[in-house]
């Protein structure tokens, strides 16, 4: 399984993932699931990770990305449903395979969108209400993300933040893990992925991060203990 | 799975005075507490040393390097208290214990320590 995030930052959009795919009794920590559209526009996925990166192969050169973000979901919108009614002519639509997708980018005003898609509902797009988005197992992200997101947030604290949810994330849920993917682009500045090595910085940051005082559950008792101290005994 | 009994001391004002009573070359695990709005007293800091008075004078020291530790001990109502264990492994896997039980706001790591030696934390 998976877990994608996309946060809009006040100085660019933030797209996050894992790299786990997991089946019944396997997992494999390579898989990709951001994907560059171009320079400002960019996706994530969710679901049948071979699927979504052959989909997009076949799409993105009738893509146009001129007319801005809202009209780019819409092209989407449309091959998704078309691809998706060839490929699994066979099945019906509850029998199909799953492809979620986290679309982000920019408006021809400049104005930065998030948009989500899902093959079960025929790709009927999604606007973003709240500057972010999470696909695949998003419940403890949507928690922590409600609780924490702020729009004045910047791209570089977003990535954190994004970094942050998918590590409590993966603490919790074992379809959940594998190295973090983090891209970030805005409408000046393109698309880019950050390295190994700004991750791991990053990662290494969370980790000293505290969500909840769990101390602030065990107090101490302050009437018990002893007056002289006495040597640690083996019993 | 070894057992350990440790013998807590009370609850002590973190205080330069009252960490100078104590005895030196005192080997053990120390962790240090405010008092909360609530009257209870909550954990922030959690630590071992070979030398609990050296190390905690060390910390009330203006040149205590931890941020969290000065800023808790410059706005709060401390308080520490600590237990005398000699044996090393101990102390580490008695100080991991802390950890993970109170997961402090001021320590940045989490200590390497046994997990099969079972230890009172209070």
């Amino acid at each position: 399984m998976t877990l994608t995030i996309c946060i809009v930052a006040k100085d660019g959009i933030v797209l996050a993932s894992d790299s786990r795919a997991s089946s019944f009794l396997t997992s494999n920590d390579t898989v990709k699931k951001i994907f560059k559209l171009d320079d400002h526009n960019a996706v994530g996925i969710a679901g049948d990770g071979p699927l979504a990166m052959h989909f997009f192969d076949t799409i993105s050169s009738e893509l146009n990305f001129r007319n801005g973000v809202s009209v780019l979901v819409e092209q989407m919108r449309s091959l998704g449903k078309a691809r998706f009614d060839e490929f699994f002519s066979h099945q019906t639509p509850k029998d199909r395979p799953s492809l979620s997708i986290i679309l982000a980018g920019y408006m021809s005003s400049g104005q930065p969108e998030i948009y989500t898609l899902n093959s079960n509902d025929n790709f009927v797009p999604r606007k973003s209400p709240t500057g972010f988005e999470c696909i695949g197992i998003p419940i403890i992200a949507n928690y922590l993300l409600n609780r924490l997101y702020e729009p004045g947030i910047t791209a570089q604290h977003a990535a954190e933040l994004a970094t942050f949810c998918i590590k409590e994330t993966s603490s919790q849920d074992n379809r959940v893990g594998g190295p973090t993917q983090i891209a970030s682009f805005s409408n000046s500045r393109q698309y880019a992925e950050l390295s190994r090595d700004e991750i791991s910085k990053m990662e290494n940051k969370c980790d000293q991060f505290r969500l909840l005082q769990k101390g602030n559950f065990y107090p101490e008792d302050s009437t018990g203990g002893a007056l002289n101290p006495q040597d640690a005994t083996q019993t | 799975m070894e057992n350990w009994t440790l013998t807590w001391t009370k609850l002590t004002e973190l205080s330069d005075s009252s960490v100078r009573k104590l005895a030196d070359n005192l080997a053990g695990v120390y962790r240090f507490s405010y008092k909360a709005d609530d009257g209870s007293y909550y954990v922030f800091y959690v630590g071992k040393a070979e030398d609990i008075k050296k190390r905690l004078l060390e910390h009330l020291s203006s040149t205590e390097p931890n941020v969290c530790i000065k800023n808790y001990l410059a706005t709060k109502e401390c308080f520490f208290r600590y237990a005398k264990i000699t044996k090393s492994y101990i102390r580490d896997a008695a100080e991991r214990k802390m950890y993970k039980q109170y997961e402090p706001s001021c320590n940045d790591k989490e200590p390497k320590g046994r997990d099969d030696v079972e230890i009172n934390l209070t």
